[in-house]
């Protein structure tokens, strides 16, 4: 059987500033869940309202799963595909001001959020959807 | 069924890999196959969907890579409700499944009635030579849906743990429940378990429950390849695709997006599944010895031809706030099809399965064949089918008779 070639997508599939999608969104307000439990010096230096692109998404997801994982954000690998060399203007993520070791968190945490808690993340999705285009 | 151990497939069998995709539904990927394969219940090319002036749009194999689907089709409960059922806020029994309300349900993002018509489009086989060449080389479900008619979280709960708990929605938190995930029954027996998620930019969908409580489960795509090389991979391997379009963390670069979820170029998750196949082919110990699922975890809002069947129900209800409908969800029914194919050297090429699936039969497929009995499960994955007897060749097939591909 002959080889099938796989195309690349082209240079302008990648759109980092495109509005966070409703899944990214639920992604970030279950990271924000577990940091608003976490000690002030192990938060995030990211606002909520500036997360609003997928990149920024991606630099806010960066911090919070090394946090969760123990990891320095350098240690992160190379991905093999589907990727694209670095441009002039393409540079590493600023390392997190948090600490980076594991952490351990509260017992609380592994809680539902409670009703107020609830409320209050409902209000940032709804900061964050004004903010990105309707979908 | 647990799997027919005297089979050499199953003997051989050490690894199961399975690669979770986003949002697509089963006519919009592999719906154009049926032109040439009719065991494969695609699309005739007949059907259609009223728009909102009432003219009837047709299906077209128009779909594009990338741009056609913005915005994103809407598809949380009450929006699928429309799509199945013709109707944001009823279901069974007062309405029957007709298919007949995704144009309608599209339509309402955009108020755009040409472009609504979009939801119907799909993809012409060999614009997606990855996917398409897999499902006919090797086995294609016929009937795998997702477990939820509803968005991606709680469809995905359903691979890891064989329920959502109660949720149709994206708010989850599981911990604490009474069953446990695949992944911490597989650790309890002593197995080797990693959820690979693509890079710490990307991440889970897991976070509030597996990321937070049991980090140690997971490691990147990175991590993933290198395992095949040195033949560490874990028995069971749960992979996600990337999620963003992101400058790489290392600064090696752009990360495109490969999850196929729309707007994303679906190029890339093309690219994706075949580096997933190929690590995996180029190890021949690890060919010889893994089962990969390649599925996608709900449908996005698009079109599907097939009405979902009843299941058995989940021992949850979801009440109608939670759902938007007039009705409470008693988890016993399942959402729309979505493409699935399984890869292994030992699958009779041109295989298409007619059973039913859907995610939770992956935890009991991982549980009946690494685990066997195993009664703390919900009944959704107790009465889940499984598939590793799919691998029924009695020799592996030879390796010009398996596809390759080369990643560009």
């Amino acid at each position: 059987m002959d080889p099938i070639r796989v195309p690349r997508p082209p240079a302008s599939a990648f759109h980092k500033n495109r509005p966070v999608s409703d899944l990214l969104a639920s992604q970030i307000e279950h990271f924000q869940h577990i940091e608003a439990k976490l000690e002030p010096e192990h938060r995030s230096p990211f606002a909520p309202h500036e997360i609003v692109t997928e990149n920024a998404a991606a630099q806010y997801i960066t911090h919070m799963t090394n946090l969760l994982r123990g990891q320095s954000t350098q240690k992160a690998g190379p991905v093999a595909v589907p990727r694209r060399p670095a441009k002039r203007s393409s540079k590493p993520l600023p390392k997190p001001e948090g600490r980076t070791k594991a952490i351990a968190l509260a017992a609380a945490a592994d809680k539902a959020p409670a009703r107020k808690r609830a409320s209050a993340a409902k209000k940032k999705a709804a900061h964050l959807k004004d903010k990105r285009k309707k979908s | 069924m647990p799997p027919d151990k005297s089979k050499p497939g199953i003997k051989a069998l050490k690894h199961v890999v399975v690669l979770m995709m986003e949002n697509r539904s089963f006519d919009h990927m592999l719906g154009g196959l049926k032109a040439t394969n009719p065991a494969i219940d695609g699309l005739t090319g007949r059907e259609t969907n009223p728009d909102t002036t009432g003219v009837q749009a047709s299906v077209q194999p128009l779909a594009e890579y990338q741009s056609q689907l913005d915005p994103d089709p809407n598809h949380h409960f009450a929006a699928v409700n429309l799509q199945i059922f013709g109707d944001p806020a009823k279901g069974p029994p007062a309405l029957q499944p007709t298919m007949q309300g995704f144009v309608k349900s599209y339509f309402n993002q955009q108020r755009n009635v040409k472009h609504s018509r979009d939801i119907l489009y799909y993809f012409a086989p060999d614009k997606l030579p990855v996917l398409t060449t897999l499902a006919t080389e090797f086995a294609v479900f016929n009937r795998w849906f997702s477990s939820i008619p509803g968005p991606t979280i709680c469809n995905r709960a359903f691979a890891h743990y064989g329920t959502s708990f109660g949720q149709v929605s994206m708010n989850l938190f599981y911990q604490g429940k009474q069953y446990k995930s695949i992944y911490e029954r597989m650790l309890a027996a002593g197995h080797t378990v990693k959820l690979f998620y693509y890079d710490e930019a990307s991440s889970t969908m897991e976070v509030v429950n597996l990321l937070q409580n049991q980090p140690s489960l997971f490691g990147t795509f990175q991590d993933f390849l290198s395992a095949c090389d040195k033949d560490l991979l874990p028995e069971y391997s749960f992979i996600e695709p990337n999620y963003t379009d992101h400058d790489a963390p290392d600064g090696s670069g752009e990360a495109v997006a490969c999850d196929q979820h729309p707007d994303h170029d679906v190029r890339a998750g093309e690219q994706f599944i075949a580096t997933v196949y190929n690590k995996i082919r180029e190890n021949p110990k690890l060919w010889a010895s893994t089962a990969l699922l390649v599925v996608y975890d709900e449908h996005g809002g698009i079109y599907d031809h097939v009405p979902p069947p009843a299941c058995t129900p989940d021992g949850f209800v979801a009440q109608p706030s939670d759902t938007g409908t007039l009705d409470a969800f008693h988890f016993d029914r399942l959402g729309v099809r979505v493409p699935a194919i399984l890869v292994s050297p030992w699958v009779p090429k041109g295989t298409v399965i007619n059973d039913v699936f859907e995610h939770a039969c992956i935890p009991a497929t991982i549980t009946d064949f690494f685990l066997g009995a195993y009664p703390q499960r919900s009944p959704r994955e107790i009465a889940a089918n499984t598939f590793l007897n799919q691998l029924s060749l009695p020799a592996m097939r030879a390796e010009s008779d398996c596809p390759d591909f080369t990643v560009e």
